[in-house]
């Protein structure tokens, strides 16, 4: 029996004890008090009887009964009260028993009957099971009957002499009962100690087995809620298997596939099925898949580590995808690898984006670059024109730096005295209603420097279609002006020089066609030298004086002289012959006449190319006519054509423009018009000249009576290089059309066909100076 | 073969004028041989020694195109043109160049000579154009008639020659021909005699 068994033992015993000591001292109290009843009985009902025979008053005893015994059994009861489990309770309560027993003994008169009560005390307070108390009881009662033997026998055996050995008697008898009760009591008590240590042993093992009990509970509590833990976590991860669109697979230590997931079916076309056993290495690999990282994957594999890579692998149908892999080995508790698990996620959407990424990011830095480099200056304002943010080609163009400028408003430091302010109003008013606009504006750099710049700025919305900022590109054209005043005089310098190759270009042409001319005058001369240098005229003069010679021999010579007698026939073949030359001859030199004139006409007109664009001058248009047609009298009077004029009323006006471009023009006209009536054989030659007023427009018309125009020629007449006439260069209608249209006017041609003569009409504004005139001359000019 | 008496020349130019003015030089004007015979017959002297005057007949084209077409027919036909007076420029059509490239394919025989007042092409070019060839010569305008009528002649003599040239060469070559044959059939037989000898 341990010690703490012991232990327990005790306490369980003393308290059971205790418990009992409590009841039976509850007994005790009621004892106490009946008793003090039946003493208070016997002394009032037996105690004087006794005593003092029949004399029947409240006897002292009575009093004593009350008083002793209520002492008595007060004491005890305090006692219990007080201390109800302390051990000197019971020796108290003991005690007080045998005094009850002796104050009973004492009241009933030492009646042996009352000596009974002793041992019924006795035993009683065996009940109390503590040995110890008998032989206290014993004692107090041998102490009891020798004192009351010894002063008061009386009271104690109801003999007033009594032997001094009489209290042994009953202390023996009372040893005797107590002899039994005590090794009785004490069995009870060693019985019930056992019973208790019993218990306590019980309890011992029924607390070991209920600590047992509780740590197995606790023990399977923990290992449920262990369990309930590691199920709901399965429970989760098979969700995530189950759901997740990466793909897991698990492959067992030889890198066969064990066990794919959902993810793994959608995202390669593969059932689970199908790849069960397949090595998880090479499958799904292919051409494009990085051979580099095919490479780790393996190695990852064979030296069963953890590794993480890219690679790009191919579904079922043979499309590819990105897919970020994840390797990991499982070992088990042999540290030797059980399962490969591979979680992959499908990143191609990731790689296009990158791709994207880096390409908008490419672009976002080539952008940057433009906005960093460019040598335009961009400005971005805020919603009322304040400036944000400049670029560094605003810092070079304008001298500004940003911090100068920034909260300013757009153009408050760079206008100054060149600067159209108007301009600058019409931009931020502009900018104030929110719109955008393209303006030229002369604005001024930092140190005041004016310079010419083309702003664009646009306004920027957000998504409710509120403007929140302007941009505003500025490019410095003063370059380009620069350039494009260079350039308009290098134009000039170009229309100059290419007039200048036009020149020669007609020149050339001019230069063919006159070298054509002159090689018919050249022609012409050499035959009519060769026809001049015959010498028949020379032969018939020697002839003529061979004949006057003969003299009266004549006629004899005429007809008989066999030489002579060819002299008439001579004499007419020469002359007929020398005739025919004259007539070859004299066609010839017309012939020569009209090719120089017209050499002279391609001259004329060269000239009229050279000439510079002409300066504008007053001129009565009257006069230029009479001008144009005296110039050309001498060939028209030699032609024999009549030139009428009609001049309209009202119609003699001052003309301000170039003076020798309508010279020009009228001679050509007039020219044109003598040699188309030139080629007509019958009928009247005449050109007439009129002039006429139309609106705002001055009419001058060149009508003759010539041969006409086909109407399908009409419209082309006024080409370069067209001409109707054998002799003709094309040159004079064209550019007497171009310089018509450069003062503004124009020339038109109408015939109504050929043999119907035509009219040439040469418009030109006007700005009348003079008032009407009523004139109508009309001139004929004739031979 | 120009086996007829007249010389055929193409006249290729644009402008009419250019053409009265060859037919000037070149035709024989009015016909004074009655008044010569006359004036011989008077004075006594023997008849001039006329000058031969050479023959020519003259065809007149006033396009590149046109003058191709004669040539080509001429040819055909057998009556080649013995040269041509080509002009550089003659629009609308083909120039000078074009035209005497033209006409080369046609008929390669033919001389050609080059007249211009002007040229579009320097005569380098020209004559990267058209080869380093006799078959072409050149008159400026504006020309003296004297040049026509040489030009006229020494080509004329020179396609005689050439002609001729050509025609003896071949009758050479036909005669070659035959005495190589009968030198062959004498040799024969004589092989025959020399082997029934022995």
């Amino acid at each position: 029996m341990s010690s703490d068994s012991e232990r327990q033992t005790d306490h369980l015993f003393q308290q059971r004890y205790s418990a009992e000591c409590v009841r039976v001292n509850r007994f005790m109290i009621w004892l106490m008090i009946g008793q003090w009843f039946l003493g208070m009985a016997f002394a009032i009902f037996l105690t004087p009887y006794t005593w003092i025979g029949e004399r029947h008053s409240v006897h002292l005893h009575v009093w004593m009964a009350a008083v002793t015994g209520g002492a008595i059994s007060a004491f005890a009861i305090l006692s219990i009260r007080r201390a109800p489990k302390a051990a000197i309770t019971r020796h108290i309560v003991a005690g007080m028993q045998i005094f009850w027993s002796g104050l009973l003994i004492h009241l009933s008169g030492g009646r042996i009957e009352a000596h009974f009560h002793v041992f019924a005390s006795l035993a009683i307070l065996s009940v109390y099971r503590d040995w110890k108390i008998l032989i206290t009881a014993t004692v107090f009662v041998a102490l009891d009957h020798l004192v009351r033997g010894i002063w008061y026998p009386l009271s104690a055996f109801g003999v007033s002499i009594e032997s001094p050995f009489r209290w042994v008697e009953h202390s023996l008898w009372v040893i005797f009962e107590i002899s039994f009760l005590i090794p009785g009591t004490r069995r009870l008590r060693k019985e019930i100690r056992e019973l208790c240590q019993g218990q306590v042993e019980l309890g011992i093992a029924k607390a070991t087995v209920d600590d047992q009990v509780q740590a197995r509970t606790a023990d399977l509590q923990a290992a449920n809620v262990e369990l309930a833990a590691k199920t709901e976590e399965v429970r989760l991860l098979s969700i995530v298997t189950e759901y997740t669109t990466n793909a897991v697979v698990i492959a067992d230590a030889d890198i066969k596939t064990e066990w794919v997931n959902d993810g793994f079916t959608k995202m390669t076309g593969y059932s689970q099925d199908e790849v069960y056993g397949l090595n998880r290495l090479g499958f799904l690999l292919g051409p494009k898949s990085d051979p580099a990282a095919v490479k780790k994957l393996r190695s990852a594999f064979e030296d069963n580590r953890h590794s993480q890579l890219t690679i790009e692998k191919y579904r079922k149908d043979g499309s590819t995808f990105w897919t970020q892999l994840e390797v990991i080995p499982v070992f088990g508790d042999d540290g030797e690898v059980r399962h490969f698990v591979s979680i992959e996620s499908d990143i191609t959407k990731l790689v296009d984006v990158n791709q994207q990424l880096a390409e908008k990011t490419l672009e976002a830095e080539k952008l940057a670059l433009v906005a960093q480099y460019t040598d335009n200056a961009v400005v971005i304002s805020d919603a009322k024109g304040r400036v944000e943010w400049v670029n560094p080609g605003f810092v070079r163009i304008t001298g500004l730096y940003l911090g100068e400028v920034v909260g300013r408003s757009r153009f408050g430091l760079q206008h100054g005295p060149a600067t159209d302010m108007e301009k600058i109003h019409t931009m931020t008013s502009a900018m104030a209603s929110g719109r955008g606009f393209d303006q030229e504006v002369i604005l001024h750099r930092q140190d005041g420097e004016p310079y010419h710049t083309a702003i664009e700025v646009r306004p920027f919305h957000n998504e409710h279609g509120e403007v929140t900022q302007f941009i505003s590109i500025e490019s410095d054209i003063s370059v380009r002006k620069k350039s494009e005043a260079d350039r308009e005089k290098m134009q000039k310098q170009l229309v100059d020089a290419s007039r200048e190759m036009g020149m020669a270009e007609v020149a050339t042409g001019v230069l063919h066609n006159v070298g054509n001319v002159l090689n018919s005058v050249n022609v012409s001369t050499d035959v009519v030298l060769r026809q001049l240098r015959s010498d028949r005229e020379a032969k018939l003069v020697q002839a003529a004086e061979l004949v006057a010679s003969k003299g009266d021999d004549l006629p004899h010579f005429l007809t008989e002289d066999s030489r002579g007698k060819h002299f008439c026939k001579y004499l007419e073949s020469t002359a007929r012959t020398i005739l025919k030359r004259k007539e070859a001859t004299l066609a010839e030199m017309t012939g020569l006449v009209k090719n120089i004139e017209h050499i002279k006409d391609i001259v004329s007109m060269q000239q009229a190319h050279a000439r510079k664009g002409g300066t504008s001058q007053d001129f009565s248009v009257h006069e230029i006519l009479d001008d144009a047609l005296r110039i050309g009298e001498a060939s028209l009077t030699r032609h024999g054509v009549a030139v009428h004029r009609e001049y309209q009323k009202q119609a003699d006006c001052v003309l301000t423009t170039d003076k020798h471009k309508v010279m020009q023009i009228l001679l050509n006209l007039i020219s044109n018009a003598k040699q188309a009536v030139n080629d007509v054989e019958v009928g009247e030659k005449y050109i007439s000249v009129d002039i006429a007023r139309c609106d705002s427009l001055l009419e001058i018309s060149v009508k003759d009576t010539g041969v006409g125009i086909q109407a399908s020629v009409l419209d082309s007449l006024f080409q370069h290089g067209f001409t109707t006439k054998k002799t003709g260069h094309g040159f004079g209608l064209h550019s007497s059309a171009n310089a018509a249209k450069a003062m503004g006017g124009k020339i038109a041609a109408y015939s109504e066909g050929l043999g119907h003569g035509a009219m040439f009409v040469l418009s030109l504004p006007i700005e009348l100076t003079v008032e009407n005139t009523d004139e109508t001359t009309n001139l004929l000019v004739n031979t | 073969m120009a086996n007829s008496d007249l010389t055929k020349i193409l006249i290729v130019d644009d402008n009419r004028e250019i053409h009265k003015d060859y037919e000037k030089i070149l035709l024989p004007g009015y016909d004074e041989h009655e008044t010569d015979a006359a004036e011989a017959a008077f004075f006594g002297e023997e008849t001039l020694a006329r000058k031969v005057e050479p023959q020519y007949h003259l065809d007149h084209a006033y396009q590149g195109q046109e003058a191709m077409e004669m040539v080509q027919s001429a040819a055909e036909s057998g009556e080649h043109y013995t040269f041509a007076f080509v002009d550089m420029r003659m629009p609308p059509g083909w120039d000078g160049v074009e035209t005497i490239e033209n006409l080369w394919t046609v008929d390669p025989k033919l001389q050609v000579v080059v007249c211009t007042a002007y040229s579009d092409y320097s005569w380098e070019e020209m004559i990267t154009r058209l080869g380093t060839t006799d078959k072409m010569l050149i008159l400026k305008k504006p020309f003296d008639n004297v040049e026509v009528q040489q030009l006229a002649l020494a080509l004329t003599e020179k396609r005689r020659l050439a002609d001729l040239e050509k025609w003896m060469l071949r009758e050479m070559e036909e005669l070659a021909c035959e005495k190589i044959e009968l030198l062959e059939a004498a040799q024969s037989e004589r092989d025959q005699l020399l082997g029934s000898a022995s």
